[in-house]
Parts: structure tokens; C-alpha cells; sequence
């Protein structure tokens, strides 16, 4: 065991050095430094900039600074790197103690600085994960006992509710609900009068301001959490070993919590590491959100200010905790299960220093060539662009027929199931109702997405009536343009027209229609149908949601084809073949599950955002959230393509000789399609909550486009918004709320269908 | 079982009661257990009492307490309230007024100024501040790196020495090429000399705080003068940070709030020999998101805030409720606008503009027609809800003593935009769209800083404006670094959108004023002027400095600002109105034309009956 957990510690080392290096040249890459804003000031001379920028080391191409890096954190140091004045007092090669340098903002040391802010984080972090426990299993178990009673119902219900609001955004109403009732605090860690307080008082006042962010914090938790323990125990409660107990004549209180609860905890207590692992991430949100001053919101500002340092003792220690939690996961597990034995695979260690020499000299030679003929990149950078642009065919060709093909099968298999089921009808109807109306949104909408009106920033919704036969938006009046204050206009309204004309309307973006649906029957050009209002510039919000949802409701799409496809290839494969690829590429894949993904997102958008224009921005962004998602689907899907491949008929396909392409497309992808397609549907909500947190750091989809998250962080930047009641600007998040809860009603619900055991006990 | 839970519940609750009840009382700050110095100053506010805590909530905390090392606005602010420097601006005549200096005299021949020191000012741990603390901050501000033998290292592409701590004070501080000369002429008197004549000196030399020698003269020998005085300092000691302003450190909580307490050796007293401040505590409490300030403020829970156009009419509903008051401020100092690459220039061959847009770009009259084609009004009523103005010249309204009210005007009007591209050969075609006289289409990228909620709106009203007289706009949307490195180091865009602190006299704006600056965004650091007006704009900026005729200045500074009105090389946009909102429960609050609310937050106190 002491031997496992040691190699396991000892896989952090080149897994800390490619991610370190990983972001390093990512920063590097990104336009502007830490002294940007200082270039910017106009009361700082270009000259004492250029000093300070050899100060910090800034004029050194990239690889001294990482080496500098390297060399402070690692206890065995080089003078070779360090900087002119300072070489005389080293020699070569000597000692010292790991440091993670110093902060430039603050010029403290960065372990100081994050010892300042550690333990915020860490106290935030355990008691959610407690509290997680703590309510979610005696919930789960109650729902499985009372299974298909009205506590099952309602409690299942919350939990699809709780899982899909975006929970920046609930934070975002936590703090407004504070700063309006005045019952909890409305951020911080603890009150103004902290300093003056009593020590009892001090911790009561402590909890106090805990109370919100856990809250928000373990709420998704608690739902998911509640729901695969009311699985399990669904499972066990049924077993073979409960049936003889109970045939033994034991009691149902015994049956249940000695033996049933006893096996069913089991997955949960493993994935009690790995929810550690994952708040990190998630506190990030919620720290800048609830203004709770942890690590997230340290590291969030490293980055922003490009504080090198910071940024990557942030994520040295995000990627450290995540392995942490992986094998905290895995230790349990083995100790709660006696038949899970902690094995060790064997390493192909040629293999491997072969690919880090290779990856070490492209590096090198990259760089050597940015240095001595940096023209190059352009003519490489057109190439990926050509490249890029023929791969990209390729793959759109790849997913229209993998979705045509998921949908075939979803027809065939699952639809009239789902049909059967009245959930399930309301959630797929609502979903066709979502997806025709962002297929249809150029004929639905009135206006275009980016038509302003100044003249009417927030107007209301307008009331529709009828009169002498037709029907009518009412008209309004802003009586008061410094609070957008609208009054109704007694009696007075415009026509409503249907199939009205809309010049440069095109139906999908290509087909010519000319017309939409319906709009205003007026000789005044500027005259507006408002039906969910405007926003502060007079777009009409009902055009901008329908309009917003192509974006919104494709990004999930696109998303997970491409996820689904490359997890289904590597995956496949590597269960097929074993050996040196299964290694190499599981590897890989660990390594992209260890990395902090928000602050990955946050590095790769600002190192790739210079290059693409705000319309290729929605491409890149499904291309970022997907190269980062894929992984955990491989991953699964190796396991069964492993179990696969022992089977007779994949067996008797390969002593035929047919190929391994052959026998993956043919053999393999019918077994795992119901996977495959079910797992889609549950992951497709992470993509557009995903799109949305993004859009409220304001990396996502750029103006004028428009998107659901784009949308909502408006709301969410404009306090005036909440605090003068323009209500209908709140609308995006509940379309987004509403696509989340069909697609996890629907995902649940193909969940029991695939899985027949779960169906015949429901 | 279900008693138990009754019993549970109900322990939860009387638990929870506790919780929230829960308070705590400030200690007493003991008052008037040192003497007044002799130099001390006697404020001519109404006498008022002591006690009380002021709490003022912002977004962004102190980096560091260490004047050299600050390059924040908002750190600066903090600063503010603990350290005192030679001379300070009296926010209503705009003079400037006496802080650590009591009085000063100037030479016959505009060089030479000889600053009296308040005799027995003290710093907060009792030390005296003499001329050999101002002597020190110099000493630090010019402190050359050395190498092993002791000679000043030098920069190898310009040739002259590295600074030991490079910081903004040394660009500052250089007059015509030349550091500052200071020397003390006794314990309480130095004299400074300046190379040419300079006029704003007298304002720039109070930018920088005085240093304590006797704290931080070790940390500067031994090189980490950067590191002293850091976050971790006012964590862990807060009173070796030594304060000659009103206030001094008593405890701070990083991401949370600063606390600070009455410096009890202020150098300033009341007409009842008194001293200042008559505040026991002023907190700063820190919050993530801008706009959670605004709420701190509107619900009661912070005592001061500057309010935007935008907070405006929701905070308002409050006010009573709160019992606070709002004033308005006029428009806002900064300046806002989008402008043209005209750089002619090139970097590997490729041009850093294509040459047939450089030439509409270069051209006044089609500037000239873009101005005029926005609606800039219709963007003060659509983001600023019709609380901001109009801006007509590169020196905001807000800016009173130096603005020019009487500089040409554009007022939106497309019509007249398109005749005045017509006259310059741009023609439409049948669907609207413009063309230039070789048929090439008019069509630009725009740069925008993301993350910025009006920004985005009124780039979204440019492309809408332009697009009615057939001009069609790209938004590019990039980090604000980026956009940095792009103006200002590839310089390989075409149009871009900014905006500029303002304020202050108008030689801090040389960087964008002159040819040669390095924030002249539309074509910078020009080795000669480019074009005739430009060369004039650089004689008006340097012949102002040089006479300290306050009237000969501001004509020579409106000139300047003609000019700039009529070629446009900065499109001007809007700047709304600002707001500055505070508790009615404090005494002697006068609202300056500029400054901050609180800028004699020293002279606030608590009005009779309102202890809390």
C-alpha cells in the first residue's frame, strides 16, 4: 500500500512539470504582461517600465523564466539561471529550500501570501463537503425507501432543480437576498466588528458568514450526491443478500441499515475524494461571486494581473489537491471494498522518455526558431489555419453523421419508451420546442439580435390586446428616461402584422425568407413589438433568447459530438489494442483530468482570444470546453471496450483477420452507442452551464452575438437591473435553467431505460 | 422520534438566535496624551466631538503599503489616509495648499523653492519629521544600482544608470532631463531645484509621501527597500508602518478589510486645539464586484461611496430608508473616445495599416464625418440613463480650471456625415454600402476592452451608427493587455476604443499630448512631428510649463485644445455624470468640485445623538 501511494506521489513530478510548463507558455503566449497596465499609465515613464521589466526578468525569452521558475521551487538550484548581480553568490549547482518566489503585485513571498488565504479555502471547503454528506445520504436513503412515494417525487424533483442553475448565479440571488433581508451577512469571511469581538463571538460571527457560500456551494452537491445513493441502495435493497436476510427471518430495519446501507455507501465514500478534488474550481466562481476571500479568488486575480508566479503556485496546488482527491478516492475505496486490490501497471519506460525527448526537442526547436527567425510563424501559423480549416470539414463531416446516426438509434430505441413515461414527453417536447425555435429563430424573431433603439433602453414586455377584430402591442411611454420608468398609453397600441417583412432575414443563416412571424403593422419604421422587452439598448430580449439559444443550445451539441467522437476513438482503441497506446493515452487522459480545468479555460482564452475574431470565438470556445472534456468519456469507455474485447464475438472477428477499424466501428460502437448517447445527454447540461460561467468571467460569446449566458451576465454586471425590477432581463436564466432541467430529466430517464435492472425496479 | 427532532430543531434555532445576535464594541482610542506640535495646523472647521467608525467598502485592496512601490489608483487612495507629503491641492481654489511643508518660497528666477517643515510634526510612532526624511525619500526615489566596485550600472539601450528601485516617481521627478536637485538647508527646511522652469511643480512635488528614515533606512542599504512594508507587514506589524497622515494601521485582514485607527501625532488640530481626527476608526472593507459597493452603500452598510450614472437611480430609492444624501458631481475627469491608427509605418515588411484605409484615416474630413455620424447623445440616454454629457475636447468639463468650453462641436447628424464623405470622394453603392474614390469598401476592425458593461453597449451603437451611412465596423473584443500590446508595441490595428483618467494640471497629460509621447495612441512616439498641427500642439504643451502665469497657461493649454477639436485624432465619446453618496450622520462634510466626498474625512464627525 505505502509503495503504491509513494509511486502514485512520486507520478505527480512529470505530471506538475507538463502542466507548469503547459501554462507558463500559454501566459507567455497571451498578449501584455504584468506591467501592462503600467505602460497604459500616462504618469509612468516608458523608461522606469523597461527597468522594472529587467527587474522582473520579463525581457528573457520564455524558457529562462520557466527555468528561473523551475529552479526556485526545486530543492537542487543552478546560479547558471539566475540573473547577473546575483550568479557571484551561488555556485553551479547548489541547495536550498523549494520556493515559489515572489509575488509582484504584492512583493511578498507567494507561500506567504497563499498562507494568508489557504485556510479560508480550506475551511469553505470541508464543511461543504461534510455538509454534502452529511444531508445528501440520509436524503438518498429516505428517497429509496420511500421509493415512488411523494417524498421520492418531490425530494427528485429539487434535485434536478438544484442541478441546473448555473450556481454563480444562485450565489449571485444568495448575496441579493442578503443585502435586501439583512439576515446573513452579504459576503466576506467575517463581520466589520470582527476585530472588537469577544472570542466566542468571533467563531459564532465566523459560522455566520459560512452559512451563504456553503449553502450555494453544496447544493449541487447534495443533489447529485442524494441521487446516485438512492440508486444504490435502490440496487442492494433488491439484492441477493438482502432477500436471504430477509428469508433468515431478520428485520427490515436490520436488513437495511446493516446490510443494504453498509454496500451502498461504498461508491459514495470514493467519491468523497474526488468532490474534494473538485472545489477548487468551483469555489472559484463562488468566491468572486460572495466575496469570500479564498484562493479562488487570489489565483483569479493572479491571472488576470498576469502575476506569474502566483498564477503558477495556484496551479501547482489546484493540480496537487486534484491528485490528492483522485487517490484519497482510490485508498478508501480499497479499504471500504476488500476485493479492490491497489495495483501497479507496468510502466513502458522507454516509451516514455522516448516521447518526452521528442516532446522536449520540438519545444526546444520551436523556441529556437521564435528567437532567431520568428517569421516563420506566420507562414506556420497560415498552415494550421489551412489545416485547421480541412480537419474542421472533416470533423462537422464526422459529426453530422455520428448525430445522424445517435439519432436513429435514439428514435429506435429510446423515444417511444421515453413517449411512454409523462416526464419524459414533457421534457423531449420541451426540448423541440428549445431546439425549433433556435433552428426557426430568423423567422421567429421580430428583430434582428442586434437592432438597438435608444430611445427605449428597458422597455417592458408589451401587453397584447385585442381590438375591432386585431390584435395590438400595447404602447408605452417613458416618463421618466433617467430611471426607464414606462407608463402605459391609455388605449393606444400598434397593429400587430403577421408574416410582417424583415429585410435581410435568412432562414439557418443561408436561405433568403424576407418575412417572420409576426411584427408591427406601422408606417413608423421605429415603432416595437417588446414581448420580453429590451434591454439597455432597446433590443428586443425576445429576438436576442431566440436568436441566443442557436448558440446556447449548439454549444452542448457540438460539444459532445466531438467529446463523444475522440472518447469513443482513444478510448476504443486503447481497450482494444492495450499495451504501450492504452498507457500512453490513459496517461494522457489523467493528465487532462489533473488540470485545474477553469484555470486552464481562463489561460487558453487569453492566449488564443487575440486570434480569432468574435464570431470564431464561438468555435473556439466549444473547442476548449470539449479538448478538456473528452477525457473522462475515454476513459469509461476503455473500461468497456476492454470487457468487449474479451468477448467471443469481437475474439472470433479478430482471428478472421478483420481490421481493428473494422471491428471498433462495427463490433464495439453498436455495444456502447446506448452509452454513448445517454452520457451525451447528461453531459450536454455541463456545457451550457459551462458557456454561461464563462460568458460571466466575460470569456464566452462576445457582442454583438448574442448567447443565453452572454445575456444573463448582463444581468448579472448591472446592479440597476435587479434593484430597479427589469425583470424580463432575467429571462436567459431561466431559459437556461429550463434546458438544463429537460435534458437532466431526459438524461435520468435514458439512464433507467439502458440500464434494464433500474427499469424493472422503477 | 419525532420529539427528538422537535428538541433538535429547536436547539438549532435558539443556537441560530445566538448566532445572530451577536456584537461587538469598539475599544475607546485615548485622545490628547501627546502635545501639538509647534508647526501645527489649525483646521477652521466647526468644532466637533470624538468617536465613531467610518466604513467606506471598495473593490480593490492595497497591494502594498510602500509608496514606491504603488502603481494603483485605488492603493493610492488608501495611502492617502496615512501618509502626508510635502504639498497637497486644495480641492476647491485648486492651489496649491500646505500639508507637511507650512509654507514655501519661490526663487526670482521660477527655479529654485525652499520648503519650511511643520517644526515638531510627528509620525505616528513618535519620531520627528524632518529634511532629512525628505531628504531620504529622494535618496530612494534616485538611487542608482551599482555594481561590485560601486559604479552605477547603465542601460544598455539608452545609456543612462538603472535606478536601484525603479518607480513612477523617477520619471515624475525628472524635469528637462534632468532629476530634481534637493538639499537640506537645516533640520527643518530643504530647498529643491529644478533644471528649467516647471510650473506644476509645486503640484507634482506632493505626489510622493515622506518616507520615515529611521524605519526604512536598513531595508534601503540593504536592497529590499520594494519588499518593506508590504501586506504581510500590516498583517503581522502593523506599527512598524509608521503614518504621517490622520490615520495609522491597527489591523489588517487580507481580502476582508483594513482597519485604521487616529494617528495620535497628526499634525493638525481644530480651533479648540484639538486634535484631528475626530474619527476612532476608519474601515475598509473589500469586495469582490464593484457593484456589491453600491449595495453596501444603498442598504446602510458603508458610510460613503462614489456612485456611477448608472447606480444612480436605484441607490436614490434608499436614501431615506438609510438616512444617507447623494450629490452630484458633474461630469466624470475621464475622457473617453475611439481613434484611428494613422501610423504610416511598418514591421517586417508588412504595413501596420493597409495603405488605401491610412489614407482615410489620415484624413481629417473623414474623422470629421465619423464623429458626426455617432449619436452620442442617444448613448448618454441609452447608458447612462441621460446622467452624462457629450465630450467635446481632450480636457473633460469636470476638469473646470483647464477645460475649454468654446472648441468646435459635432453634433449627430448623418445627413451631413455624408456629404462630408462625399466631398471627399467616398461614394454609396445601391444597397448603402460606402466606398472610397478607388472602390475599395470602407470597412474597419474596432478594438473594445472586454469585461466592461458600457464599453460594450456603446461599441454595439458605434457599429449601428456607422452602419447608416454605409461604413461597416468589426468589434474585436481582447483583454485590456492585449489591446495594450497591440497600441502600444505591434501596433497593427485599425481603430480602437479607450478611455483616460483625467484631472489634474494638463502637463500630466504630455504623454498624449505630445508627438513624442508614448500614449499619442493614433501614431506614437514620433521621433519628428508628423504633421503641422501636431508640431504646433508640441510647442503649446512645452511653452505652458515653462511660465508660472496661470493666465498665460490656460490660453496657451485652450489653444491646444482647438486643435485637438478640430482634427480629432481622438473621436470623442461621453463621459457620464458622477455621483458621491454619505450618511447624513456626519458632521462638516463639504462636497468639492473634483475631489473625493472625504477628502477632509480628518474634519468628519458624528452629529449629536447618532452614537452607534
Amino acid at each position: 500500500m505505502i509503495k503504491y501511494i509513494l509511486k502514485r506521489l512520486f507520478s505527480l513530478v512529470p505530471l506538475l512539470l507538463g502542466i507548469s510548463m503547459l501554462v507558463f507558455i500559454l501566459m507567455y503566449i497571451a498578449p501584455g504582461d504584468f506591467l501592462s497596465q503600467a505602460r497604459n499609465s500616462k504618469d509612468i515613464s516608458p523608461e522606469v517600465v523597461r527597468q522594472q521589466e529587467m527587474q522582473l526578468g520579463l525581457d528573457k525569452p520564455w524558457y529562462i523564466q520557466y527555468g528561473r521558475w523551475l529552479n526556485s521551487v526545486s530543492p537542487v538550484k543552478t546560479s547558471l539561471l539566475l540573473p547577473e548581480d546575483e550568479k557571484q553568490k551561488h555556485s553551479p549547482v547548489y541547495f536550498g529550500a523549494p520556493d515559489f518566489g515572489y509575488s509582484w503585485s504584492y512583493k511578498i513571498p507567494v507561500s506567504k501570501l497563499l498562507a494568508q488565504r489557504a485556510f479560508s479555502t480550506f475551511v469553505l471547503s470541508l464543511i461543504t463537503v461534510l455538509i454534502t454528506y452529511l444531508i445528501a445520504i440520509p436524503l438518498g436513503v429516505l428517497a429509496a425507501v420511500n421509493r415512488g412515494g411523494f417524498f421520492d417525487r418531490i425530494s427528485s424533483f429539487l434535485a434536478y432543480a438544484s442541478l441546473s442553475i448555473p450556481y454563480f448565479f444562485l450565489a449571485l440571488l444568495a448575496v441579493l437576498f442578503a443585502a435586501v433581508s439583512g439576515v446573513f451577512p452579504t459576503g466576506g469571511q467575517t463581520s466589520i466588528m470582527y476585530d472588537f469581538l469577544p472570542p466566542l463571538s468571533k467563531f459564532a460571527d465566523y459560522a455566520k458568514h459560512l452559512v451563504l457560500p456553503v449553502f450555494v456551494l453544496s447544493i449541487g452537491g447534495i443533489a447529485s450526491v442524494m441521487r446516485v445513493m438512492r440508486g444504490n441502495f435502490l440496487e442492494y435493497m433488491s439484492s441477493e443478500f438482502a432477500t436471504t436476510a430477509r428469508a433468515k427471518g431478520l428485520g427490515e430495519g436490520a436488513v437495511m441499515f446493516k446490510h443494504v446501507l453498509r454496500n451502498a455507501i461504498n461508491p459514495i465514500i470514493t467519491s468523497f475524494g474526488f468532490a474534494f478534488s473538485g472545489l477548487l474550481s468551483g469555489a472559484l466562481l463562488v468566491e468572486n461571486v460572495m466575496n469570500y476571500p479564498g484562493l479562488g479568488q487570489l489565483v483569479y486575480t493572479a491571472i488576470v494581473r498576469q502575476d506569474q508566479y502566483v498564477v503558477m503556485a495556484g496551479v501547482v496546488i489546484g493540480c496537487v489537491i486534484l491528485v490528492a482527491g483522485q487517490l484519497l478516492a482510490d485508498i478508501l475505496l480499497a479499504f471500504a471494498d476488500p476485493r479492490i486490490r491497489l495495483e501497479n501497471e507496468k510502466v513502458p519506460h522507454k516509451l516514455l522518455a522516448a516521447i518526452a525527448l521528442v516532446a522536449l526537442l520540438l519545444v526546444a526547436a520551436l523556441s529556437w526558431l521564435a528567437e532567431v527567425h520568428p517569421e516563420i510563424f506566420s507562414w506556420v501559423k497560415l498552415s494550421a489555419v489551412w489545416v485547421g480549416k480541412v480537419l474542421f470539414a472533416g470533423l462537422v463531416l464526422v459529426l453530422v453523421v455520428a448525430l445522424l446516426w445517435a439519432a436513429k438509434y435514439f428514435c429506435k430505441n429510446f423515444l417511444l419508451k421515453i413517449l411512454k413515461v409523462p416526464r419524459g414527453a414533457i421534457a423531449f417536447s420541451v426540448l423541440l420546442l428549445l431546439y425549433f425555435g433556435a433552428v426557426f429563430a430568423d423567422f421567429l424573431a421580430p428583430y434582428d439580435a442586434s437592432l438597438p433603439r435608444l430611445s427605449t433602453p428597458f422597455h417592458p414586455p408589451s401587453k397584447i390586446f385585442f381590438k375591432d377584430g386585431r390584435l395590438y402591442a400595447q404602447i408605452y411611454e417613458n416618463v421618466d428616461p433617467s430611471s426607464s420608468k414606462y407608463i402605459a398609453v391609455e388605449g393606444a397600441g400598434i397593429p400587430i402584422k403577421f408574416f410582417a417583412d424583415k429585410p435581410d432575414s435568412k432562414l439557418l443563416g443561408f436561405i433568403p425568407i424576407s418575412k417572420c412571424l409576426f411584427g408591427a403593422d406601422s408606417s413608423d419604421g421605429n415603432a416595437r413589438i417588446y414581448l420580453l422587452g429590451s434591454d439597455a439598448t432597446g433590443r428586443d430580449v425576445f429576438s436576442r433568447l431566440l436568436y441566443g439559444a442557436q448558440i446556447s443550445l449548439s454549444i452542448g451539441f457540438i460539444g459532445i459530438a466531438i467529446t463523444m467522437v475522440i472518447g469513443f476513438l482513444v478510448g476504443g482503441l486503447s481497450g482494444y489494442f492495450g499495451g504501450a497506446f492504452d498507457f500512453v493515452s490513459m496517461r494522457f487522459v489523467e493528465f487532462l483530468m489533473s488540470v485545474p480545468s477553469l484555470y486552464l479555460l481562463l489561460a487558453m482564452r487569453s492566449a488564443l482570444a487575440p486570434h480569432f475574431s468574435s464570431s470564431q470565438m464561438y468555435v473556439m470556445i466549444v473547442i476548449i470546453l470539449a479538448a478538456i472534456g473528452w477525457a473522462g468519456s475515454a476513459r469509461v469507455i476503455r473500461g468497456m471496450s476492454l470487457s468487449l474485447s474479451k468477448r467471443q464475438f469481437v475474439q472470433a472477428a479478430r482471428a478472421m483477420g478483420e481490421n481493428p477499424v473494422r471491428i471498433i466501428l462495427k463490433h464495439f460502437l453498436p455495444n456502447v452507442l446506448g452509452f454513448l448517447i445517454v452520457s451525451a445527454t447528461l453531459s450536454i447540461p455541463a456545457y451550457i452551464l459551462g458557456e454561461a460561467a464563462l460568458s460571466f468571467l466575460g470569456l464566452g460569446i462576445q457582442e454583438p452575438s448574442a448567447s443565453w449566458g452572454l445575456m444573463l451576465s448582463q444581468a448579472q454586471n448591472d446592479t440597476k437591473i435587479l434593484m430597479l425590477g427589469f425583470w424580463w432581463m432575467l429571462t436567459p436564466g431561466i431559459a437556461i435553467f429550463i434546458a438544463v432541467l429537460a435534458f437532466n430529466v431526459l438524461g435520468d430517464l435514458l439512464l433507467n431505460i439502458a440500464n434494464p435492472k433500474t427499469v424493472k425496479r422503477n | 422520534m419525532t420529539l427528538v427532532f422537535r428538541k433538535i430543531s429547536s436547539l438549532a434555532c435558539i443556537a441560530l438566535a445566538v448566532l445572530l445576535v451577536s456584537c461587538g464594541k469598539a475599544p475607546k482610542v485615548e485622545r490628547g496624551s501627546f502635545p501639538l506640535p509647534q508647526g501645527v495646523q489649525i483646521s477652521d472647521c466647526k468644532v466637533g466631538k470624538y468617536g465613531g467608525i467610518f466604513v467606506l467598502s471598495g473593490s480593490q485592496e492595497p497591494m502594498t503599503f510602500n509608496d514606491l512601490v504603488n502603481t494603483e489608483a485605488s492603493t493610492s487612495t488608501i495611502m492617502s489616509m496615512m501618509f502626508s507629503g510635502l504639498v497637497t491641492v486644495d480641492p476647491f481654489t485648486m492651489k496649491p495648499a500646505p500639508m507637511l511643508a507650512s509654507s514655501w518660497e519661490i526663487s526670482s528666477d521660477s527655479k529654485r523653492y525652499v520648503f519650511h517643515l511643520r517644526e515638531g510634526a510627528r509620525f505616528s510612532d513618535g519620531e520627528e519629521i524632518t529634511a532629512d526624511d525628505v531628504v531620504f525619500t529622494f535618496d530612494a526615489i534616485f538611487a542608482k544600482k551599482l555594481d561590485a566596485d560601486g559604479n552605477p550600472i547603465l542601460d544598455k539601450n539608452t545609456g543612462k544608470p538603472i535606478l536601484r528601485y525603479p518607480s513612477r516617481y523617477a520619471g515624475q521627478y525628472t524635469i528637462g532631463g534632468e532629476p530634481v536637485k534637493y538639499r537640506k538647508i537645516d533640520k527643518y527646511t530643504v530647498e529643491f531645484e529644478t533644471k528649467i522652469v516647471y510650473a506644476p511643480f509645486l503640484t507634482d512635488i506632493g505626489f510622493v509621501s515622506i518616507f520615515p528614515k529611521h524605519k526604512l533606512l536598513k531595508a534601503f542599504e540593504s536592497g529590499a527597500f520594494q519588499q518593506a512594508w508590504s501586506t504581510q507587514t500590516a498583517i503581522e506589524t502593523p506599527s512598524e508602518i509608521v503614518s504621517s497622515g490622520p490615520f495609522m494601521i491597527y489591523s489588517y485582514r487580507p481580502g476582508e478589510r483594513l482597519v485604521l485607527t487616529a494617528n495620535p501625532h497628526y499634525w493638525k488640530a481644530d480651533k479648540d486645539k484639538k486634535r484631528l481626527p475626530y474619527i476612532d476608526f476608519l474601515i475598509f472593507k473589500f469586495v469582490a464586484d464593484a457593484n456589491t459597493s453600491s449595495i453596501l452603500f444603498a442598504t446602510g452598510q458603508s458610510d460613503a461611496s462614489a456612485l456611477d450614472a448608472g447606480d444612480y437611480p436605484w441607490v436614490k430609492g434608499f436614501a431615506k430608508t438609510y438616512d444617507f444624501s447623494i450629490f452630484e458631481r458633474g461630469p466624470a475627469s475621464s475622457i473617453s473616445f475611439m481613434w484611428f491608427n494613422q501610423n504610416g509605418g511598418e514591421k517586417g515588411g508588412k504595413k501596420f495599416v493597409a495603405p488605401h484605409k491610412l489614407k482615410w484615416f489620415q484624413n481629417k474630413v473623414f474623422r470629421q464625418a465619423v464623429i458626426t455620424a455617432l449619436d452620442r447623445e442617444g448613448i448618454v440616454n441609452g447608458v447612462w440613463f441621460g446622467r452624462g454629457v457629450v465630450l467635446n475636447s481632450i480636457i473633460s468639463g469636470a476638469n473646470k480650471k483647464w477645460h475649454n468650453p468654446n472648441v468646435r462641436k459635432y453634433s449627430y447628424n448623418p445627413q451631413k456625415a455624408l456629404k462630408m464623405l462625399f466631398s471627399q470622394g467616398f461614394k454609396l453603392n445601391a444597397s448603402g454600402e460606402m466606398f472610397d474614390s478607388e472602390n475599395n469598401r470602407v470597412e474597419f476592425s474596432l478594438l473594445v476592452a472586454d469585461g466592461s458593461k458600457n464599453s460594450t453597449t456603446i461599441a454595439t451603437t458605434i457599429v449601428d451608427n456607422l452602419k447608416t451611412i454605409g461604413i461597416k465596423v468589426d468589434l474585436v473584443f481582447l483583454d485590456f493587455a492585449a489591446i495594450v500590446s497591440k497600441i502600444d508595441d505591434t501596433l497593427d490595428y485599425e481603430a480602437a476604443m479607450m478611455g483616460f483618467t483625467g484631472g489634474g494640471d494638463p502637463s500630466g497629460g504630455k504623454a498624449i499630448y505630445r508627438s513624442d509621447g508614448f500614449l499619442h495612441v493614433w501614431n506614437p512616439r514620433q521621433k519628428t512631428p508628423a504633421t503641422d498641427w501636431e508640431r504646433a500642439v508640441d510647442e503649446l504643451v512645452d511653452s505652458q510649463e515653462t511660465t508660472l502665469d496661470e493666465n498665460l497657461r490656460y490660453l496657451k493649454v485652450a489653444k491646444m485644445q482647438e486643435i485637438f477639436s478640430e482634427e480629432l485624432p481622438l473621436i470623442f465619446l461621453t463621459a457620464p455624470m458622477s455621483y458621491s453618496g454619505i450618511q447624513n450622520k456626519w458632521a462638516n462634510v463639504k462636497v468639492p468640485p473634483l475631489d473625493s466626498i472625504i477628502w477632509n474625512i480628518d474634519e468628519l464627525y458624528l452629529k449629536e445623538g447618532d452614537d452607534d
